[in-house]
């Protein structure tokens, strides 16, 4: 533990030395500018990707969201008038109302 | 190139206005370094990167993502310059953005502390206490305390900037920077008492 007070301490950490050499500066300049490039160079190549899963995510959401719709709009075909009767009674003699 | 390298970029201090935002070469260079003009993106980092280190390595305590940290820095930078209505105002956000870098380089940190895949990051930098120095007893402490309580702290306390220019650097209100740089301090004494 160190006995000085806060404050002292503080004062002593201003004053120490940056590690911050002309040749450090210029590496991290040099690092900055290729990265920057690099970012640049990959815009384009970034947008097209997104917009890519965009269009996939959009196209996959209709796919799923248009089989409800097609179900729904879909129509049941009714018997016509008579024929559940004519059903019910080729049931009747099979003997299948029976057995149910 | 030279001739805007502000003086106060030489040390630690308070986010004084630039003398050097007079010149009028330095609002044409703003106007290049928007344009993505490279040579003055140069001169700006020429101009500022230095004080810049000086901040970040007086929050951190040492140099181990100085470069990392301040690369980050100019490249935010160079991306958001369009904000920056006034050239006077650049180096106030460019303590901004190195603060936000550096809060996230710090919760990395105790976050693989925590996990104990980095033990180094809280341990001493000696392993011999004699051949310590009084500062690291300074940053054993800092390195205990969340990056919001930190950051504040040294910003003001080691940097020396005002409150509002420390809150704005932490992107805080003044009410907020207030009181966690008086919680850091009781906890910074707390831990330095003997």
């Amino acid at each position: 533990m160190s006995n000085r007070p806060t404050s002292s301490l503080a004062s002593m950490a201003r004053e120490r030395q940056v590690p911050w050499e002309h040749q450090r500066a210029e590496r991290v300049l040099s690092t900055a500018l290729r990265t920057r490039a690099s970012r640049a160079r990959q815009r384009p190549q970034r947008v097209a990707i997104a917009a890519s899963c965009l269009a996939l995510f959009v196209g996959v959401g209709f796919r799923f969201m248009s089989v409800p719709a097609a179900q729904a709009n879909a129509t049941i075909e009714q018997p016509a008038p008579g024929a559940t009767l004519e059903l019910a009674s080729a049931a009747y003699a099979d003997g299948g109302y029976a057995r149910d | 190139m030279t001739a805007i390298v502000s003086p106060h970029g030489l040390g630690p201090g308070a986010l004084a206005p630039e003398a050097d935002c007079a010149v009028p070469g330095v609002v044409a260079l703003f106007a290049r370094a928007r344009g993505g003009d490279k040579r003055a993106f140069t001169e700006l980092y020429t101009a500022h990167a230095r004080y810049i280190a000086g901040v970040v390595y007086r929050i951190a305590g040492n140099d181990r993502d100085l470069d990392d940290i301040v690369q980050e820095t100019f490249i935010d930078a160079i991306a958001g310059i369009a904000q920056i209505e006034e050239p006077r105002a650049l180096r106030a956000w460019l303590v901004t953005v190195a603060v936000r870098r550096t809060r996230r380089v710090l919760g990395i940190r105790r976050r693989r502390a925590f996990f104990g895949l980095l033990l180094r990051d809280h341990s001493a930098p000696s392993s011999n206490p004699k051949d310590r120095e009084p500062v690291d007893f300074l940053y054993d402490a800092l390195d205990k305390l969340s990056p919001d309580l930190r950051i504040p702290w040294a910003l003001h306390h080691i940097e020396h900037l005002s409150l509002p220019e420390t809150a704005e650097a932490c992107e805080v209100s003044l009410a907020t920077v207030k009181r966690r740089i008086v919680e850091a301090d009781q906890r910074i004494q707390k831990r330095l008492a003997p």
